[in-house]
């Protein structure tokens, strides 16, 4: 960086963390004034944007299942149940799998 | 509603945050039935250790950290041994390079949505389906939530500069996979 200015290398380093906001407002501020003088990397920058944009809304939300939610309580009630049977407050062992005890 | 006030109160906490859940799920396993299947492994793992969550804390980040920690684990099972494929990333800027071979930096025209109007949401989902679980995991969360680099970190449990990293790498092998897989399909021309 020569003069608070980067260079075009050093913006396209900062490409990722500038679009998703992730830069300090102070090496945020460095990259806009470059873009400004820059219409290679403003135009970088705007073609990544939108790519990302883009994407996103090609990955819309797509609905649970209906009976998704019947499906779990039915599955928290039998667990609660088993554990009762068996004198335990908490659920049953099995239900944590291989992680036992962990997330 | 659950009799028992602890599903009960489980089941209000998770009903609003079903779809993102679902939504995640389904971009991770790549199809609706293994992401059904997963939600309520991560629904039960969660019920089992709802004891652990603190009520003043964000119960959707929560739940997507067990419903990750589920996926990654099933993932481990399956495969029984890490990936060891070198990865080629591809080049930099691959999408915006092909765009420009592809003619589509005319006056006017916003390159990205053109080259965009190729890939269908089909191409886009399997294309993301299509990375390393660790990549697709981070380009999930960041595309699908839209979540920041920290909100991913507490998830997938690791330095926020670990979420960079993969995210960093992630782009650029969704672009590689998509361009590869739009050109399967005769959507764009040869590099």
């Amino acid at each position: 960086m020569l003069l608070g200015i980067l260079s075009c290398k050093e913006t396209i380093e900062r490409l990722d963390d500038y679009l998703d906001r992730e830069l300090s407002p102070q090496e945020a501020k460095l990259v806009v004034r470059h873009l400004k003088i820059c219409h290679q990397c403003a135009k970088r920058f705007a073609f990544e944007r939108e790519l990302v944009e883009g994407l996103r809304r090609r990955l819309h939300r797509i609905e649970a299942p209906a009976d998704l939610l019947e499906k779990i309580r039915t599955s928290l009630e039998a667990a609660e149940m088993d554990a009762a049977s068996h004198g335990n407050s908490n659920p049953p062992r099995g239900v944590l799998k291989d992680n036992q005890g962990s997330l | 509603m659950p009799d028992s006030p602890r599903a009960a109160q489980f089941e209000t906490l998770l009903a609003p945050i079903l779809g993102s859940a679902y939504g995640v799920a389904l971009r991770l396993t790549g199809n609706r039935d293994d992401a059904q299947d997963l939600v309520q492994d991560a629904a039960l793992r969660a019920f089992a250790a709802f004891e652990t969550f603190e009520p003043q804390t964000h119960f959707k980040a929560w739940f997507l950290r067990v419903l990750v920690n589920c996926h990654l684990n099933r993932a481990r099972s399956a495969s029984r041994r890490p990936q060891t494929v070198a990865l080629d990333d591809g080049e930099d800027a691959l999408l915006f390079e092909a765009a420009r071979r592809e003619g589509l930096m005319a006056r006017g025209v916003d390159p990205a949505d053109a080259l965009l109007a190729r890939f269908d949401a089909d191409l886009v989902a399997v294309a993301l389906s299509d990375l390393p679980n660790d990549f697709r995991v981070v380009a999930t969360l960041f595309l699908l939530e839209e979540m920041s680099y920290e909100e991913i970190a507490l998830i997938v449990e690791c330095p926020v500069g670990t979420v960079r990293s993969r995210l960093h790498r992630g782009r650029k092998l969704l672009q590689k996979a998509l361009w590869e897989l739009a050109r399967e399909r005769g959507l764009v021309g040869k590099p």
